[in-house]
């Protein structure tokens, strides 16, 4: 856990039982943030389908990438687009909190045929 | 600002193993009795699923959490298009409950509701009651028959699909269009915006097109817009219907449908009568029932107010708005509505923990519309909280494709899959 191992080299050892409220902050905001990205890339980053796998991607490979699409050296449909809303801070941490996350198999789709009383 | 020992006890006690947090690992259900209180969401479509399993995810399984649903099943809007233009069947958009429900632990109640009482906490449904610690109201939304009186029965809606909730509806649509001989007359209504997904109709518009140059090349479109104009990705639709669709697609704005004959399926606007071979009406929304129930839309008596740090409603303590119903400069998407859910879910993680929310919530959205079995084209913005207007305003960046391309049809293939798994499993 990222954030706490931070804490941990951060805090005073005249003030044992305090921490920062700054990482946990950040840790909140980026969860949610994070978490935005899962219509394309899965929960947590656990991708399925051709959008790149985030879940236990290398943090200076993934800000590296955000760069490239940012800049235009690597080519995109719509990761340009995004990668200019977030300020420099975020991109760090989505790549700590992605690099964090465990490669897993999405479960299969509980796909169904439509029921004969469904509504609508 | 620095916590105190007891804030962090009470941080890692919700957190158990603050690790979990970090890995995220899916399925994580405690076996001990939620800490933290219970949750009562009242609807299971993209914002009420996604906002019940990150609830249970982020609290570590310190929050109870129990869905009120009134389907037994998940019926994607997003691609339901498609199976206009005939390259998707509605099975391949239909899901079950059960994988996310077992995942996270999300305890499931397929009921009605009849009555919300914010005062006593308490959502009242056909076969029992449930209290609440906090409410999520993610009810979708309800169509306005003020209007168009003769709409609302369901042999009405048998003629005249609305369409606008994946189902049986769209079955009956695309039948419609496949009955349809060559050389018809297909005639669908745009309502006046805000209404659920803006690029929606004009996707209808350009998947029925596809259908008919492949199979029915002397058929027509006519698409009344009560707006003025196309609502979204205009210059890339209009390319399309004047393009790729030349001769087929008639749009007309400013067309606001005031009567419409269900037997003969002849619509008269302001200015003219139409006369359709298939009549595809879209009535004007509002929030969904439960929000109605609970009182909650007050803004034009049709969309709920809500605060973008915690989507609580600004009506009622406790009870918070998410996806389609809320009043929000933001485009009324499945994405959008699974974001929501997140910003939702992370405040009232935070809120029954005692702790300090996101005080500027950011969030990615991407909306994919396709133009042939194919090709589809997006717009794609940040949203940022804005601290002075506090309301989520567009960052820099954000825009529309230079045109449709296979590349990105496959894009919003992936996406769909992802967003499915995201929200159902």
């Amino acid at each position: 856990m990222i954030i706490y191992a931070d804490t941990a080299k951060t805090k005073s050892p005249n003030t044992p039982s305090q921490v920062t409220t700054e990482p946990i902050a950040r840790h909140v905001h980026t969860r949610s943030l994070a978490a935005s990205c899962a219509a394309c890339h899965g929960t947590n980053g656990n991708s399925s389908g051709n959008a790149a796998k985030l879940a236990g991607m290398d943090s200076t490979y993934f800000v590296a990438q955000m760069q490239a699409f940012k800049s235009g050296e690597r080519a995109s449909t719509v990761m340009h687009r995004h990668v200019k809303g977030l300020n420099p801070q975020e991109i760090s941490d989505l790549a700590e909190y992605f690099s964090a996350q465990v490669p897993s198999k999405q479960t299969a789709l509980p796909s169904q045929k439509l029921s004969r009383s469904a509504h609508n | 600002m620095q916590l105190n020992r007891r804030d962090f006890i009470k941080l890692a006690g919700y957190g158990a193993s603050l690790g979990l947090v970090a890995t995220g690992l899916p399925g994580c259900v405690t076996a001990t009795k939620p800490k933290m209180g219970r949750v009562v969401i009242v609807g299971g479509g993209y914002a009420g699923a996604t906002a019940a399993k990150y609830l249970r995810m982020w609290s570590l399984g310190a929050i109870e959490v129990v869905v009120v649903e009134a389907n037994q099943q998940f019926v994607s809007c997003p691609l339901s298009n498609l199976v206009l233009g005939g390259s998707k069947s509605i099975d391949d958009l239909t899901f079950g409950y059960d994988v996310l429900k077992a995942n996270h632990g999300i305890q499931w109640v397929h009921d009605e509701v009849t009555a919300i009482d914010t005062t006593a906490k308490k959502v009242s449904m056909r076969r029992g009651e449930l209290h609440y610690d906090r409410l999520i109201i993610a009810p979708g939304v309800d169509f306005i028959y003020d209007e168009l009186p003769m709409l609302q029965s369901p042999e009405a809606q048998q003629q005249i699909p609305h369409a606008w909730k994946a189902g049986w509806q769209t079955v009956n649509l695309r039948k419609q269009l496949e009955a349809m001989p060559d050389g018809g007359v297909f005639v669908m209504s745009v309502p006046k915006a805000p209404y659920r997904c803006p690029p929606g109709p004009y996707e209808r518009a350009a998947q029925v097109a596809y259908y008919f140059k492949n199979h029915k090349p002397k058929s027509k479109i006519v698409v009344l817009d009560a707006n003025a104009e196309i609502t979204s990705k205009k210059g890339l639709f209009t390319k399309v219907f004047n393009e790729m669709y030349a001769g087929l697609i008639d749009y007309r704005p400013n067309s606001t449908v005031v009567d419409v004959d269900v037997a003969t399926k002849t619509v008269k606007t302001e200015f003219e009568s139409v006369s359709a071979d298939v009549l595809n009406i879209i009535p004007p929304q509002r929030a969904g029932k439960p929000a109605q129930m609970a009182g909650l839309n007050n803004i034009d008596k049709r969309w709920c107010e809500v605060d973008f740090l915690t989507y609580e409603s600004k009506l009622a303590a406790n009870v918070h708005v998410i996806g389609d119903a809320i009043s929000a400069a933001l485009p009324k998407s499945a994405h959008m509505a699974t974001n929501q859910a997140k910003i939702c879910a992370n405040a009232v993680v935070q809120l029954m923990a005692g702790l300090p929310l996101d005080a500027a919530p950011v969030f990615a959205n991407t909306c994919y519309s396709y133009v042939t079995n194919q090709s589809a084209m997006h717009v794609a913005h940040v949203y940022r909280y804005d601290e002075v207007k506090k309301v989520m305003v567009p960052a820099d960046g954000g825009g529309v494709s230079l045109n449709p391309s296979e590349q990105e049809g496959s894009n919003a293939s992936a996406w769909a899959q992802n967003i499915w798994a995201d929200t159902l499993t």
